[in-house]
């Protein structure tokens, strides 16, 4: 029973029934990690089995890099931190760590979460465990391939824009991207703070709601958390989806690739075979969501950015990669004097349009079904040098972020024997209420394929 | 089109050093992500008031008591330039 591809759950209900100890769990990760990541590249650092401590009921985990974590490189993906050592650990760390998960190795991005390929990192591009030519998506390229290789059962990842449902999708996973303040960004390198959410990849979606009664909460160092009450996320996870309102978008389903539109359209029967209610509904400041993205984002980028001077920690601002570069100018642009109201201004009048629509088909709806991204994993160097080009792959995910409400990403097929991945997005804190969705869609379409 | 005075103003303020063969990469990027953007401007957003935080929390306050923080050592573990238990900077004001 242990292999590469198995989940939380049953790592844990192993261990209870003694079927194995933790250091063969461990140890079962690390060959595959051996004899695959030199391919894959997901790792930036690699912990020796040696090194960990370990008792009967630790579970592996890895970072994507962006997470600080004492004692242990933390680069963000950026060449500007490529020596810098966290003090402290995030406080998702923290939690995970007394919870018994053991980081293994800190995962490849974006530089600073900045792209939608993973090649944005300034050391190496991660490649997709179905197609080597293929990126596994971006910015959480690392998370994403490390979970669908079977490197690692969880990897944890940060949605600013789609960084987690985007990769999750192109790689057969299942991605979360948490309401906005669900889950602390204490310790988290910060990309935009007023979209930032911390989430995980998971190869199920109960594994997925296992970790996130970890994560949640509210963190008295992270001043954005909210104080809402958590829920059990996994205590309605099996009830299906009988007496749900589905909501799709029409918004969505504009210029998706031949092969997607079939693929959700099979995806919406699934729906309503269990029993929901499908309901076409229209949000209709969606397209501007991505413009309104692309001048808060580099905004707030330039703002967060400033901090990187090279004498507190990190070298010299030269070392910037040229997306972090490019971020940091526009940003600078759209906050100048004289052309903040044309820009910042008019973007967060647009977000408050975007967050309306939400509001409004909430009210007819439970949950929204969307596909996560319009086309297949791109190919390596296909987009990476056409920012507009790159920064389209996020249309479909971008309106998430700008609203703060949760959208859980769940795989839904193959497109040309490339994964595919349908997003299922909720009013704020309704994190409960998308697993429980999410796992009757997986329960019944289990596409997983071993194959990789 | 922004002239390359314009975009060495917008690097000067960002302090990003660009070399001459970025500095006219940007200026031929930069305009285009601008127009991709201005596609707002199609939006009438008047009487429509902006959104800079999304959950609707209160500012939050904690009681003024001093807490377990980074010792000196480890606030000071990723400085280049150390000394007599400080960071050492250039001079900002008047660097000679």
């Amino acid at each position: 029973m242990l292999n590469n591809f198995i989940t939380l759950k049953q790592i844990l209900e192993g261990y209870k029934k003694k079927e194995f100890t933790s250091r063969e769990v461990f140890a079962s990760f690390y060959d595959k990690i051996n004899e695959r990541d030199p391919i894959i590249k997901s790792f930036i650092t690699k912990l020796s089995l040696e090194d960990l401590t370990l008792n009967d009921f630790s579970m592996p985990i890895a970072y994507k890099d962006n997470f600080s974590t004492k004692g242990i490189l933390t680069t963000a993906g950026s060449g500007i931190l490529k020596d810098y050592i966290p003090p402290f650990n995030a406080t998702v760390v923290e939690k995970l760590r007394n919870s018994g998960f053991v980081c293994i190795g800190k995962l490849n991005c974006d530089a600073f979460a900045h792209g939608t390929t993973g090649e944005n990192s300034d050391f190496f591009a991660t490649k997709n465990p179905y197609s080597l030519e293929r990126t596994p998506g971006g910015s959480s390229s690392g998370s994403a391939a490390a979970v669908a290789a079977g490197f690692v059962p969880v990897a944890t990842a940060t949605d600013t824009g789609g960084s987690i449902r985007l990769p999750a999708s192109f790689t057969n996973t299942v991605g979360i991207k948490p309401t906005y303040g669900r889950v602390s960004r204490y310790g988290i390198i910060a990309m935009t703070s007023s979209t930032d959410s911390i989430g995980h990849i998971t190869k199920t979606v109960w594994d997925n709601a296992f970790v996130l009664n970890i994560t949640a909460g509210h963190d008295p160092k992270d001043a954005t958390s909210s104080c809402d009450k958590t829920a059990d996320y996994l205590s309605d996870i099996e009830m299906g989806m009988a007496g749900l309102t589905i909501g799709i978008p029409k918004e969505y389903l504009k210029g998706l690739s031949g092969g997607i539109k079939d693929c959700f359209n099979s995806s919406i029967k699934t729906l309503e075979k269990l029993g929901a209610k499908l309901v076409g509904v229209s949000l209709p400041h969606t397209e501007y969501a991505i413009n309104a993205y692309y001048i808060i984002t580099p905004s707030e980028i330039s703002s967060n950015l400033a901090r990187f001077d090279g004498i507190r920690f990190g070298t010299t601002r030269e070392s910037f990669g040229s997306e972090a570069k490019r971020r940091i100018m526009l940003g600078t642009y759209s906050l100048a004097a004289g052309y903040y109201d044309d820009y910042y201004l008019k973007a967060q009048k647009a977000r408050t349009l975007v967050i309306k629509d939400f509001k409004r088909v909430f009210e007819k709806v439970d949950v929204l079904a969307a596909p996560v991204s319009p086309g297949i994993p791109p190919k390596l160097g296909e987009v990476v040098n056409d920012p507009i080009k790159m920064y389209m792959m996020d249309t479909l995910t971008v309106p998430a972020n700008l609203a703060g409400v949760p959208a859980l990403s769940v795989p839904a097929g193959f497109v040309n024997k490339l994964p595919v991945g349908i997003q299922f997005i909720g009013k704020n804190f309704s994190e409960k209420l998308l697993y429980r969705v999410g796992h009757a869609f997986e329960q019944e379409t289990k596409y997983r394929s071993p194959k990789r | 089109m922004l002239t390359k005075n314009e975009v060495g103003k917008i690097a000067e303020l960002a302090k990003i050093p660009l070399g001459s063969e970025e500095l006219s990469a940007f200026r031929l990027q930069l305009p285009k992500i601008i127009t991709f953007v201005e596609n707002l401007n199609k939006l009438d957003t008047k009487d429509i008031s902006p959104t800079f935080q999304v959950i609707s929390k209160k500012n939050e306050l904690r009681e003024d008591i001093s807490a377990e923080n980074l010792t000196r050592a480890q606030a000071l573990q990723n400085a280049k330039l150390v000394k007599d238990g400080y960071i050492k900077t250039k001079g900002v004001l008047d660097a000679k």
